[in-house]
Formats: C-alpha cells, structure tokens, sequence
C-alpha cells in the first residue's frame, strides 16, 4: 500500500514539474508548482517524515504559491503568459522524454549495481527537541534566511514602487 | 580569552542589529550613516579576527566551538572558528571595507537597500566559515545566493536582470547537485556533521555504498566549483561581474566566489581528501581554469568582464594549490585568496573609478588615462604586478608558496604548469592596463579627473596593502611557522 | 680613547658609527647645501669624529669581532676590526678629516656643493664598512656602494655629458663584478665565506682564477691598469675636488687593502711564483705606460691623474713581489701617495679656481703671486719624484729593493723598467713645476690677477706637504710601527736603505731627468715643451698618438666587442620575437577566439557546460577507484 502511494505520487509530482515548465500560463505553472509541493509532502508523510510534510504542504504548496500569485498580479497585465520569444515548443517537447529516458537509465544503472537503498534511520525524537538541541546553526540559519528573503523582496519592489 | 571570543559570536549578530538600525530609524538618518556603519562593522570584523588569530596562536587554541544562544554551553559545537576561519573572515572584512568605500561614489539612490543586502550578505559569509554541519553550511550558502541575486539585479537595468538570471538558474543547479551529494550522504550516516562523516564512509566492504559516497563526493565538488567559478562551471561569472554595480561586483568577485565556492571545496578536500581521485579533479579543474580563464579573459572588450575571467583563472589557481592535499597548500590557497582580494578590489576600485569619471568601461574606447588619472593608473600597475608575481608584493609570495606547495608534495609537473600559466596572467593584464591607462589619450577624455575621493582613498589603501604585505610576508611566514602551522 | 673604543667594540655600534654616522652627516651635510661655512663646519666636524673613531679604533691595539644579525634572514655581517683593517680605518679618516675640508671650501658658491659633500661622506661610510667586513659578501655589498657615489659625483653638473660617468662606472663595474667572481671562486676553495676563514690558499686550478679576478677587481679599483681610463678622463670633467678624494685618496687606500690581504693572507703567493711575476707585470706595465702618457699632457689635471696610475703601477710591483720589502714598500707608497697625490691635486684645484683653467699652456711663472703653492707644490714633485730625504723617496727604495730581490729571473726588467718610470716621472713633474711657477709671469687670458687667498684651501695642503717631510724624516714610524701587522718581517725596513748602490742609481736616475729637462728647455724654448723630443721621436710619436686616439685604451676595446656582440643579438632577437610575437600569441587567439564561440551567453550552453564538468568529474573519480 504505502509503495503505490508513493509511486503514484512520485508521478504526480514528475507530471505536475513538467507542466510548470511547460504550460505557457504563468498562473497555471504556479498551481503545478504547488501541485507538485503537495505531492512531495504526501511522498515526505508515507517515508516517515510527518513534521517534514507539514512544513512542506504550509510554506510550498500554501505561502510561496500565494507568494507567486501576488507577485504575478502585480507584474503581469491580464493575460499573464509567457512572452513569445521564451516559448519554444520545439525545446519544451523534448523535457518529457529526456526525463523519462533519464528515469529509466537510473534505475537500470541501479539494478545493475544491485543497489539497495539504505534506510535512513528514523528520528525517535520530538522535532522541536531536534530542532533547539541539536540544530541550532539551522535556526539561526532559518532566521536570517527568512529576513534575507524578506530584505531581498522588498528591495525589488521597491524599485517596482518607484518607478510606477 | 572570553571576551574576545564573544567578538565572534558579535560576528554573526552584528550586522543584524545594523540591518535592524537601518529599517527602524528615519530614513534621512540611515541614508547618510548607513554605509559609514557599514565600514565600522567590517572594520571591526577585520581587527577582532586578526586579534583572535594572534591570541589564538599565543595560546596554543586551535579552535573555539560555540553556540549562538546559550554562550558558555560545554559542549556546544554548533559553530566552531579555527584559525583558518580566522584568516577567511579577515578576509571577508577587507572585501567588504572596499565595497563600501566604492559605494560610498557608485551607488547614489539605493543606499538602505544596498546596506540590508550586504549585512545579509556579511550574515551568510560568516556563518558558512563558522558552519560545523554540512547542512548548515548549506543554508548559509543560500543565504549568500540569495543577496548576490538580488544585489545584481537591484538596480534592474535590463543586463542587470539577464546576469542575475543567469546566475540565479546556473547557481541552482549547483545547488541541486550540492543537495544531492548531501543527501546521498545523510542516507548513509543520518547526521551531517564534520565530524561525523569522512573518510570513516570509505571503510565499508558494501561496494554500493562506496559507489554513494564516491558520488556524493563528485556532486558535492561540482556543486561548489559552479558556486567557485571553476572551468567547465563558470559561465555565469562574466554575466554576473559585467551586469551588476562596482561596489557589487567587488564584492562578487573579491570574496563570495571563494567563501561560497572555494572554502566548500576546502570543507570537501577536509572530508575527502584522502581520496587521490579528489586531488586530480582538484588539479584538473584548477590547471583547466586557470589557463582557460586567461585565454578568454584576453579578448574580451569590458573591463568587468576581463575581470570576471580573470577570476575564473585565479581561482583555477588556488584550486590547484588545494589539490597538493598538504597544510602547505591551504596555506598558499588561503594566501591567494588574500592577495586576491586585495588586487581584484584595487582592479575593479579602477572600474569604479572609470566608470564615474569616464562613464566607458569599453576598454577599446578608453585610452592614456594615466595623464589623467595617476592615482587610478599607479594603483592599476601595482595591482597588476601582484597579479603576474612580481616580487616584493603579495602576488608573488602566495603564488611562490602554491608552487612549493605543488612541488613538495611531489606534483612537480603541475608546479611547472603552474608557473607557466602565469604568463597567461600577464598577458591579459598587460593588454588591460596598456590599453586603458597607457598610450594615447582618447578622443573625449580631456577633461577626465583623478577618482573621487572614497574611491582614490581606497585604491592607496590597497596598494598600500598590496605592498606592505608584500614586504611583510617573510615574517608573517616566520610568524606561521613558530605557530606551527607551516 | 679607551672609552671610545668600548663603545665601539660591540658590532652594532661600530657598524652604527662608522657607517651610520658618515650617513647621517651626509644628510645633513646635503641640508647645509650652499651654505657655506655651516657645510664647511659638518665636514670639519664630521671629519674630527670620524678621526677620533678611527684613533680608538688603531690605537687600542685590540680586535673588534662581531657578527651582526640582519633581519633573521640569516644574512650576517661579520666584523673584523684586527690591526690592519683599524690601521686602515684610521688612515682613511685621517685622510679625509683633511681632503674633506678643502673639498667643501673648494666647492664654496657652486650649486651642487651640498650633494657633491652628500656624495663624498656616502663614500666615507661604504669604506669604512668596507675595512670592517670579515664576510666577503658584505663587504663586496659596501665596495659596491661605491659605485653609486662614483657615479652620482662624476654626474654632477654634467648632466648633458655623461659619458665620462657611463665609463668611469662601466670600468669599476667591470672591475667589481670581477672582484665578485673572485670572491665566489676563492670562498668556495676555501670553504668559507668571511676573511679570517680563509688563509694559504694555492694558487693552482681554480685558485688561479679566483687569485686573478680578485687582484684584478682590487687593483682595478685603484686605477691600475687595464681599468684605468676612466680617472684621465674624469680629471676632465669631474671638479677638482673630486680628483683629489677619490683616485688621488680613497680607491687607493681600499684597493691595496684588499690586494695586501689577498697577497698575504688568503692566497699564498711565493715571491718569483708565476702568479707573483703576473702581478709583477702587471704593475711594471701600468708604471710605465702611464707615466709615458703622463709626460705628453699639457693639462695639469689630467698629467696627475695619469701619474696616480702610474704610482699604483709602483705599488702593484712592490705586491706582487710578495716579499715583506715589497709589501712594506707597497703600503708605504700608498700612503706616501694619499699624502702627495691628494696635496698636488688639491694643488691643481686651487689653481684651477684662482685661474679658471689647468692648461699649462696658459700660464706660467706664477711663483711670485703664487709662493706657498709652488713650496708645497715643490715639495710633493720631490717626494713623488723620489728626491732622498722625502717620503716618496724611502718607499720607491724599497719597491726598487722588493723588485731586485725577488726570486724570479725577470728582476732585473723589473728594476729597470721601475727605474725608467722613475725617470719620466722626473722629467713630468720638472715640466710641470717649471712650467707653472718660473720664468716669465703669463696669465690665462681673462683672468686679471692671481693670489694666494683662501686660507681653508691652503691649510689642507700645507698640511699634507708638511706630512711629505714628516714622513721621510720618521718613515721608520710608518714601515716599521704600522704596517709591520701586515708585512711580518722580522728585521727592521725602515731608515735609510740598506744598499748604498740603489741609491746612487736613484740619484742618477734623477740627474738623468734634469739634465733631459735641460735639454728639452733649451731645445724647444720653454719648460712646458720640455718633454717634446720624447713625444716625438720617431718611433714613439706613432705609439703615442695612437694612444691618444684612444687605441689602447680597453673601454673602446670593450665598446666594439659590444657591438659586435650587439648585431649577433638583433638576429637572435628577430628570430625570438617571431616565436614571440607571431607564433604564441596566434595560437593563443584562435583558442581563445574558439572558446568563446563556446560561450555565448546562452543559458542552456551554460547548463550544458555544468553537466559536462561533473561528468568529468566523475570519470576522473572513477578511474581512480575502479
């Protein structure tokens, strides 16, 4: 049971990544995006990662789509597509198939090499013990990354307010 | 000894507390004051590093493990600063000094958003040195990408934008590849820690483990050498130097290109070293960039963007001093980081220079600027002796040390090539400085005037240094060897 | 004095005063500029310290050995104060305490006084760091100093002519770099790299050659021959006071030094070796050429300066006869010389800025304007000339003695050709004396009148004349008192010579001259042409007019070897550039002009160019593991 929900969704997640680069609406690529987030937490959930998944589900699928969707509203006109000369079918045709050779070159590469993936050992510990005890340069990390972030963002903007 | 270790923790808090200051105060105040706290801040970062070196040394301390919220915690390791880090933040300090100075003349309507960036920046370069973890290093990596984007693309000119593009796809997929690695690493252990992880991985019979760890050590090297600007990885280099404003490109090329690139490549040698595949990859990427970045960096017409190669080939070289696997060789390697630092930032203080003056960086256009511009032109030809090794300046004493440090550890071939490719070095630099500074004075330059004041204070400075390193380095290598490093 | 020279014995503090002070007096003898009693005082006063370190230095009788550390580079110097190189240290300062008076008071109202006066205490501290260094390489490092200050005071006020400083400064550099090839040579014989670590070495095999470079650089440096074209034409254009430091003083008093320590010490030399009867030759040859172009000068500066050549020849022959007699008289005419060479062109230097000219064509019978000058001048032409009684006369005995008594079959030229030289030195200076100060009063044209004003001037050279005769009276003082640390011989040399014969044929010789000069005045009419029946007689007037061409003179042979050599090297270099400049760089372009074709701003070549790196990458790794 848990494999098929996980190949199912690492289908899905593999269908809804190509969509985002392939589809020519910009909105339309932002919700495969997040299509594609929700299918990596469900893939996070089934191999025993549930914090993983949450956070995954609520800063991907949820705030960076809403993120996306403010930002392309504010930049795009109506229409919000892919400009012309970024459209190149001809390319864009060949990502699927490049990504399913891709797929099966792996796995046979493996098999030939009897690889067997090592099971990572699974955490005993309440995340919030983890995350204070053991991965305190991450937090700190976290934190300025998010104000890097923010910092960043507003800086762009803030040339957008400018000028208009 | 405690206070001054609680300067490295101001390391990493500092420039938060400045980036705090410049949002929340008004904003005539903070336009005026931001860039001079600014230069505080790195000033600061460079004599409490230097100081911590030399207690350090004084006192047989080899490094000082700490953690950001509960200081004084016995066994807390979450960041840990050796001497090495020591130099590297120095380093950064310098790098960043320059920035600011030429910003001070370069950059007239963004001041707060350039001062939030760079503290970010400074935040990101910090924490990577100090970094114990591989996922932590990680992060701070993004940190850097992050504000070296944005920093490009800030002004939003249209090349602007294409370079930090560029940079930003190119750079992902960098990361990919790091992630990777560090993923196929944490199947097998479960932890990331320096510690941890090594060549202890290599000691399993399983051969389908050892094949993870092989290919994690190649991701992991390929991902930091796109971030480094290694030949065949470099090509977001000359987009991103050219696009971006001086005082970033500075910053760019002076030092994120080795804290993001190089130091990771440094962590990877530390882990892996042992392995003699990673030394060859070293070697021939190191020789690879090194001539290849000349070679390009001869024909190009921008003055930025014989810069930009000129990097690649630089950093080909303290790829190459990596790849000897001695104590040696990083020592050279961290030399030639500082040198470098030091003569990129005098190359691109006379971009900035030009730029304001001339408001050309088409080297074809420009011409005889030393009538002209003296100062600009003397700290471009000091500059450039370092960088082709000339005794007595820097330039030639790092290099000298990368090739005692090749041919001690018996590659006494690639020393050799070493040393020829120096030649390549003066070729382009030569052109360089022969056709912007000397000959005949191009139509419309007449009433070009010497470099504004930040700009032509910095360029002395770091001839000044270029010089006085130069003279001093015997005795810093003297003072290297009673530490016992050397 | 004892104190002095505590303070002195630690090798920091002899470097710091005896070379570190000149400099410091050099600046502010510079600063002084044309200010002239000030100058005139800081030379005076500079020369009295520098005097009184050279006193403690001799006279405490005791050795100053040092080593002082430079920079941790392990670049030492090691000192070595014993009694000849202190002798020598209190020479120089003596000698220049003297010289260095008359050359500020000569150099009054001239524009470049003070960085003439810079130049010349510069010179003092090279020297006296040159006698006080025991490892060759140091001292190698002062010899060459001066090089520079030769330079920079032959340059003065000559800028547009600077050819006389490019030769003065190619001869003693050729001269010096010799030196040096001697000096690697013989260190790496003997094993070591300082003076006293060297002593008896052979002259065979590469001694030969290490013996040979070493005489020739040390002796070169005086003026002997072949590096000695350069003073004749210096005296030329250099001003007076000058001719009166260096080859009148200085270079002789650093050039024997070093000769007598390579004869005597580190080289062991038998007298009527083959080395011995080169060095023989050697200074026969520079005697008399020298003294031959001496006789046919009209210029008063340029007869002395070819007279300083020749009186090295006397010093060359006494050395290479590496007998205790021919090094005492060696050391004994060096420094008879400093006396009357320095005081004759100290001479000819105060009549040059009284008259405006040296030509001896110009003037004449300046006895009665002029009575102190022609007194010493008189004096110095004596003992030069080698009267008895006179200084000069007590070591030319004693190189006559040294050149008879040496162990090689050839003595016999030697004397004779000594005895020759002897002879036209006699004849030059009855010309000279003559000319100047008797018969008919003759002024240069312009110049109004001529006194004797000038007391600063003056002094100097009373001095050294009054020196002349105090040291023929008391010669034993010198010969046998002071360089007796160097000669070791047992007997005393000193006072009257031995052999009565010597002496009557000095004499001889000397009466020979004057009757010649009589005869060549009443043949041509005045003293000055006195000299013109040898000038032209038939065989000599080719030779010498060859000479003064300039046929005979190395540096022209050197400057059309040069070009010779310079053709050969523009094929060579046409041939190198092509490589260089066509070949190289053209592969160098089109690999260039093909990588960037490969990089062509396009993101997915980019991309592409990532992939690629990791796969070699990984091809690499895995080559090195499978």
């Amino acid at each position: 049971m848990e494999n098929i929900i996980i190949y199912v969704s690492l289908a899905a997640l593999l269908v809804c990544g190509v969509l985002a680069v392939m589809l020519r609406s910009i909105i339309k690529d932002a919700i495969c995006l997040a299509a594609a987030s929700a299918a990596l937490a469900i893939i996070m959930y089934t191999l025993g990662a549930p914090w993983a998944a949450l956070f995954e589900v609520s800063v991907c699928a949820g705030l960076i789509t809403v993120i996306f969707i403010s930002g392309i509203s504010l930049s795009h006109d109506t229409k919000a597509e892919v400009r012309r000369e970024y459209d190149d079918k001809r390319r864009m045709g060949v990502l699927p198939v490049v990504l399913v050779v891709a797929g099966i070159v792996m796995i046979g590469a493996g098999a030939a090499i009897h690889f067997e993936m090592p099971v990572a050992q699974r955490l005993v510990q309440d995340f919030r013990e983890v995350f204070w005890n053991s991965r305190q340069a991450d937090i700190w990390g976290q934190i300025i990354v998010m104000l890097t972030g923010g910092t960043a963002i507003s800086v762009l903007i803030k040339e957008e307010k400018k000028k208009s | 000894m405690n206070m001054l270790n609680l300067t490295v923790h101001a390391m990493l808090a500092l420039p938060l507390v400045v980036l705090a200051a410049n949002n929340l105060l008004a904003k005539q105040t903070a336009r005026k004051i931001a860039l001079y706290v600014c230069a505080a801040v790195a000033f600061f970062q460079i004599a409490s590093s230097v100081t911590l070196f030399v207690m350090y040394t004084r006192y047989g301390i080899t490094h000082y493990d700490f953690n950001i919220f509960d200081p004084g915690q016995v066994s807390a390791d979450y960041f840990s600063v050796n001497r090495l880090d020591l130099f590297l933040m120095v380093c950064i300090g310098i790098v960043v000094f320059v920035s600011v100075m030429l910003a001070l003349e370069t950059i007239k309507d963004h001041k707060r958003s350039y001062v939030n960036l760079l503290m970010c920046l400074l935040l990101g370069m910090n924490g990577m040195v100090m970094a114990t973890d591989l996922f932590s290093l990680y992060v701070f990596l993004e940190i850097v990408g992050i504000t070296s984007f944005v920093m490009i693309a800030m002004f939003r000119s249209k090349v602007g934008l294409e370079g930090s593009f560029k940079y930003l796809v190119v750079s992902s997929l960098g990361i990919v590849l790091l992630l990777s690695g560090l993923a196929l690493i944490f199947m097998q252990t479960g932890t990331l820690d320096f510690k941890a992880i090594g060549e202890s991985l290599l000691d399993t019979q399983d051969s389908s483990r050892r094949a993870l760890t092989y290919s994690a050590v190649v991701l992991m090297i390929s991902g930091f050498a796109v971030k480094a600007g290694a030949v065949p990885f470099h090509s977001w280099l000359p987009d991103a130097h050219q696009s971006a404003d001086t005082a970033v490109s500075v910053l760019l090329s002076g030092i994120v290109i080795k804290i993001a690139g190089i130091y990771g490549l440094i962590v990877v040698l530390d882990l892996f070293g042992s392995l003699e595949a990673v030394r060859i990859i070293y070697q021939v990427i190191g020789l690879v960039s090194t001539i290849t970045g000349a070679v390009l960096a001869a024909r190009q017409h921008h003055f930025k963007r014989i810069a930009a190669y000129s990097s690649v080939s630089q950093m080909g070289y303290i790829i190459l001093a990596l790849s000897s696997g001695t104590t040696l060789g990083v020592v050279g390697a961290a030399a030639h980081i500082f040198s470098h630092a030091i003569f990129k930032s005098t190359l691109f203080s006379n971009a900035a220079a030009i730029h304001e003056e001339v408001g050309v960086l088409d080297v074809t256009k420009l011409g005889g600027l030393e009538k002209k511009m003296p100062i600009t032109a003397f700290s471009s030809v000091i500059a450039f002796l370092s960088t082709a090794g000339v005794p007595p300046f820097c330039g030639f004493w790092s290099k000298l040390l990368i090739v005692i440090a090749l041919w001690k550890s018996g590659d006494t071939v690639w020393a050799g090539a070493a040393l020829a490719a120096s030649i390549f070095t003066a070729v382009y630099f030569l052109r360089l400085q022969r056709k912007v500074f000397f000959g005949k004075l191009a139509d419309g330059m007449q009433d070009v005037r010497e470099a504004k004041n930040s700009i032509g204070f910095i360029e002395a400075a770091l001839t000044a240094v270029t010089v006085g390193a130069g003279l001093l380095f015997p005795f810093a290598l003297q003072y290297l060897q009673t530490a016992g490093i050397i | 004095m004892n104190a002095v020279f505590e303070l002195l014995s630690t090798g920091h503090n002899l470097l710091l005063f005896t070379v570190g002070l000149p400099v410091i007096f050099a600046f502010a003898v510079w600063a002084a500029g044309k200010k002239d009693i000030l100058r005139t005082a800081v030379t005076a006063v500079a020369g009295i310290v520098n005097l009184i370190f050279g006193c403690a230095l001799y006279f405490a009788k005791a050795e100053i050995a040092d080593t002082v550390k430079m920079t941790g580079f392990g670049l030492d110097i090691d000192i070595l104060t014993d009694e000849f190189s202190a002798l020598f240290i209190f020479l120089t300062a003596a000698a220049f305490s003297v010289i260095g008076i008359y050359c500020s008071a000569w150099l009054n109202s001239k524009k470049y006084a003070g960085l003439f006066m810079f130049y010349l205490f510069i010179s003092l501290a090279m020297i006296n760091g040159a006698f006080m260094c025991d490892s060759l390489g140091a001292m190698l490092f002062f010899w060459e100093g001066l090089l520079c200050t030769l330079f920079g005071m032959l340059l003065i006020n000559n800028r547009e002519n600077y050819k006389s400083a490019v030769k003065a400064l190619t001869l003693s550099g050729i001269a010096d770099l010799l030196m040096m090839l001697g000096i690697i040579i013989t260190a790496y014989i003997g094993g070591s790299s300082n003076m006293s670590g060297l002593s008896g070495l052979e002259v065979k095999g590469a001694g030969i050659a290490g013996f040979a470079c070493l005489m020739l650089g040390a002796l070169g440096k005086s003026g002997c021959m072949p590096f000695h074209s350069w003073i004749p034409e210096a005296a030329g254009s250099a001003p007076a006071a000058f001719m009166a430091a260096f080859p009148g003083a200085l270079e002789k008093l650093l050039g024997i030094y070093l000769g007598v320590r390579v004869m005597t010490q580190i080289y062991s030399v038998e007298s009527g070796s083959a080395a011995s009867i080169a060095v023989m030759t050697l200074g026969a040859v520079t005697l008399v050429c020298a003294v031959a172009m001496a006789l046919i000068q009209k210029d008063m500066k340029k007869l002395l300066s070819y007279h300083a050549v020749s009186q090295v020849g006397y010093m060359v022959l006494g050395l290479g006869s590496a007998l205790p007699v021919g090094i005492a008289g060696a050391l004994f005419h060096m420094l008879n010389n400093v006396i009357y060479k320095s005081a004759l062109f100290m001479i000819a230097g105060f009549m040059e800025k009284k008259l405006g000219t040296t030509d001896l064509r110009s003037f004449s019978g300046l006895f009665k304007k002029m009575p102190v000058t022609a007194v010493c001048f008189t004096v110095c032409g004596f003992s030069i000339a080698g009267v008895p009684g006179f200084n000069g006369f007590f070591s030319k005995e004693l190189i006559f003695d040294a050149a008879l008594e040496s162990h090689c079959k050839l003595n016999y030229l030697f004397y004779a050709l000594a005895l020759v030289g002897a002879f036209m030195t006699a004849v030059s200076f009855l010309k000279m004396g003559r000319g100047a100060f008797s018969g008919k009063e003759q002024l240069p044209e312009k110049v109004k009148t001529a006194d004797e004003k000038g007391l600063l001037l003056k002094l100097p050279i009373i001095v050294m004349s009054a020196l002349c005769v105090v040291f023929g009276i008391f010669n034993s003082v010198a010969v046998d008192g002071w360089f007796a640390c160097a000669t070791g011989a047992e007997e005393k040399l000193g006072g009257w010579p031995h052999s009565a014969l010597l002496v009557i044929i000095s004499v001889c010789v000397l009466l020979l001259a004057l009757a010649d000069h009589i005869y060549g005045c009443k043949k041509t009419g005045k003293p000055i042409n006195a000299a013109d029946h040898i000038h032209y007689a038939p065989v000599l007037k080719q030779i010498y007019s060859a000479a003064e061409k300039g046929r005979f003179d190395p540096y022209n042979w050197i400057n059309g070897i040069a070009q010779g050599f310079s053709f050969v090297c523009v094929k060579i270099e046409q041939g190198v550039s092509f490589v260089y400049d066509r070949a190289i760089p053209g592969i160098v372009k089109k690999t260039g002009d093909m990588l960037h074709r490969s990089d062509n701003g396009s993101l997915s070549r980019y991309l592409a160019g990532v992939l690629l790196g990791v796969a070699v990458a990984a091809v690499i790794l895995l080559s090195k593991v499978l």
